[in-house]
């Protein structure tokens, strides 16, 4: 049986940016942040509180978890922080959520307006 | 001194949130070069402060069940009768909603009391909003004292009404509600065959 992941949707764009940057790697919270920037092209940028509120939320939903790599020479305050798998299936699901928003957006815009007679 | 300034700032979060994540928003900050999005941190920190304390820490809960206790002890001072329910089974719970209700304005403490076939009691809904997530708690405390508490599960607003399934020692059972003159009021009945 499939699982419900519709509770999660729609994703707040800090969650999505925050969730999009850990889909490729395991990131510490300023990397998040710095990943976000750049995905974004620097239109959208989450400070540290918001980074870690959201965060917060996610690891209590089990979307996002902590990733136990650290080295001796790393800062101790550094911590790591993946995507779930459950994280990554409202990921998907949100991106194909997105998808059909799109979709629709574009044969909305495609509509000519009415001609008069 | 800046950052002893914002050390301040990560010192005044609830504890909680403050032991998890105060020595890595402190590091981000050293993170940052000197004199560059320091304002825009600060400002982060700030609005990360009121959010913390006003939504997560659950003190604006205490709030709101101190307020309750003290309108409740109030009517009952001032020989104020508590109405008994028209129906059985019926759920009557306080405090105000304004109208139109809104989905948000569900979330809180909602206390009353219920009156159900056998010994009536008190209750209290919690609904709280978590970002994109709704949660919701009943804590149903009958005459033998004993608080019996039950996850709400598939929660639904619309509007002025919220439904929600929830495990009772009856059983599944669903509670349908809807807000009347800034009250909400409702009924519990049998999960299984009900429409919704």
């Amino acid at each position: 049986m499939g699982e419900d992941l519709s509770s999660f949707l729609p994703l707040s764009p800090a969650i999505l940016h925050i969730m999009l940057a850990l889909a490729g790697e395991d990131r510490h919270g300023y990397g998040i942040m710095q990943e976000v920037a750049r995905q974004s092209e620097g239109q959208y940028r989450v400070g540290p509180g918001t980074l870690y509120d959201n965060l917060q939320k996610l690891m209590n939903h089990g979307l996002v978890e902590e990733a136990y790599r650290r080295s001796h020479d790393e800062d101790p305050r550094r911590r790591y922080y993946r995507l779930a798998p459950l994280g990554r299936k409202v990921l998907t699901a949100e991106v194909s959520r997105l998808e059909e928003v799109v979709r629709a957006a574009k044969a909305h815009l495609r509509v000519p307006s009415p001609r008069r007679a | 001194m800046v950052r002893f300034l914002y050390l301040c700032l990560l010192g005044l979060h609830p504890p909680a949130f403050r032991d998890q994540f105060g020595g890595e928003m402190l590091w981000i900050f050293d993170q940052t070069e000197a004199g560059r999005d320091v304002l825009a941190l600060f400002s982060d920190g700030g609005a990360s402060l009121v959010r913390q304390w006003l939504l997560r820490s659950g003190a604006w809960k205490m709030a709101t069940g101190g307020v309750v206790s003290l309108v409740v002890i109030g009517g009952m001072l001032s020989g104020a009768a508590i109405q008994p329910a028209a129906r059985r089974g019926e759920v009557r719970v306080a405090p105000h909603c304004p109208a139109p209700c809104e989905p948000a304005d569900f979330r809180g403490q909602w206390a009353g009391n219920f009156h159900w076939p056998g010994p009536s009691g008190q209750m209290m809904l919690t609904f709280t909003n978590t970002g994109d997530t709704w949660n919701g708690e009943l804590v149903v405390q009958g005459g033998d004292g004993v608080a019996h508490r039950g996850a709400a599960e598939d929660l639904r607003f619309d509007r002025g009404s919220v439904s929600f399934r929830v495990q009772t020692a009856h059983g599944p059972m669903r509670f349908y509600g809807w807000v009347a003159q800034g009250k909400l009021t409702g009924a519990l009945e049998p999960a299984d065959g009900v429409s919704f």
